[in-house]
């Protein structure tokens, strides 16, 4: 599985391309002309493939060297992704489609990673729901009329959560989709598109 | 520009180069038109995180 010309290099410090990273950018849907953010970039391969589907496409992260790094591998395809350093959907306005694939792993506060950058990419808080929640919160305010949330979720084999995800979803208003998913041997990928009931 | 606003108030903002190379700003400040707050833009990537944590 990947995209054909969309090959972003692996860097120090940035998490690199793997099938959940596929999958979102192969399973949203967009379409030319519209506002799309990809929030939590890592390496971008989400952005640049909206990018070249004609969306005006902005990456957020906090990690300069994801950005620095998707910045250069567009320039070199000559698609147009605006990097911007900042958490979450701080200081964006809104789009039509907002992608993201959050930190899911549940981690204890002692299991984090040494390198802070790699924590950030995996870390998901003790239920791995952390990022997503708090992403999930802000994100009405950053939506256009009918605008979707794509989101990249992970079913660990052998954790069964006290709540199916897509229930929690339906609880805080959100409408789920599944439109794309990806069985791996530690984990079933999924992503759902959300829009606001 | 339109696709960002100021973090703090949502107010908008303003763009000053200091470098630019096919159109695009490689290093500036971006400025909030209502609550006045700066945001540097360095090598094409504007930074939108509270000074204390740039």
């Amino acid at each position: 599985m990947e995209i054909s010309g969309l090959h972003p290099p692996s860097l120090d410090h940035v998490y690199p391309v793997r099938e959940d990273s596929l999958l979102l950018a192969t399973s949203a849907h967009v379409r030319p002309g519209e506002r799309v953010a990809e929030v939590g970039c890592g390496s971008g391969l989400a952005s640049l493939a909206a990018a070249r589907s004609g969306a005006q496409v902005v990456a957020t992260d906090l990690n300069p060297y994801a950005l620095a790094g998707l910045r250069e591998e567009s320039l070199r395809l000559g698609l147009s992704v605006l990097c911007v350093r900042t958490d979450l959907l701080s200081g964006l306005r809104s789009f039509h489609a907002i992608l993201f694939n959050p930190p899911y792993l549940p981690t204890p506060p002692g299991e984090r990673d040494a390198d802070p950058w790699d924590a950030l990419a995996l870390d998901g808080g003790p239920d791995g729901q952390q990022t997503l929640w708090r992403f999930l919160a802000s994100a009405p305010s950053h939506l256009l009329p009918g605008g979707r949330v794509y989101l990249l979720w992970a079913r660990i084999r052998g954790q069964v959560p006290a709540e199916s995800l897509p229930s929690t979803l339906g609880r805080e208003g959100w409408n789920a989709r599944n439109v794309g998913s990806r069985s791996l041997p530690a984990e079933e990928l999924e992503v759902l598109e959300l829009v606001r009931d | 520009m339109e696709l960002l606003c100021c973090p703090l108030c949502r107010g908008d903002l303003t763009l000053e180069a200091r470098k630019e190379a096919k159109g695009e700003i490689l290093d500036g400040t971006i400025q909030c038109t209502k609550c006045s707050a700066k945001f540097p833009i360095e090598d094409g990537i504007p930074n939108m995180l509270p000074p204390e944590l740039r």
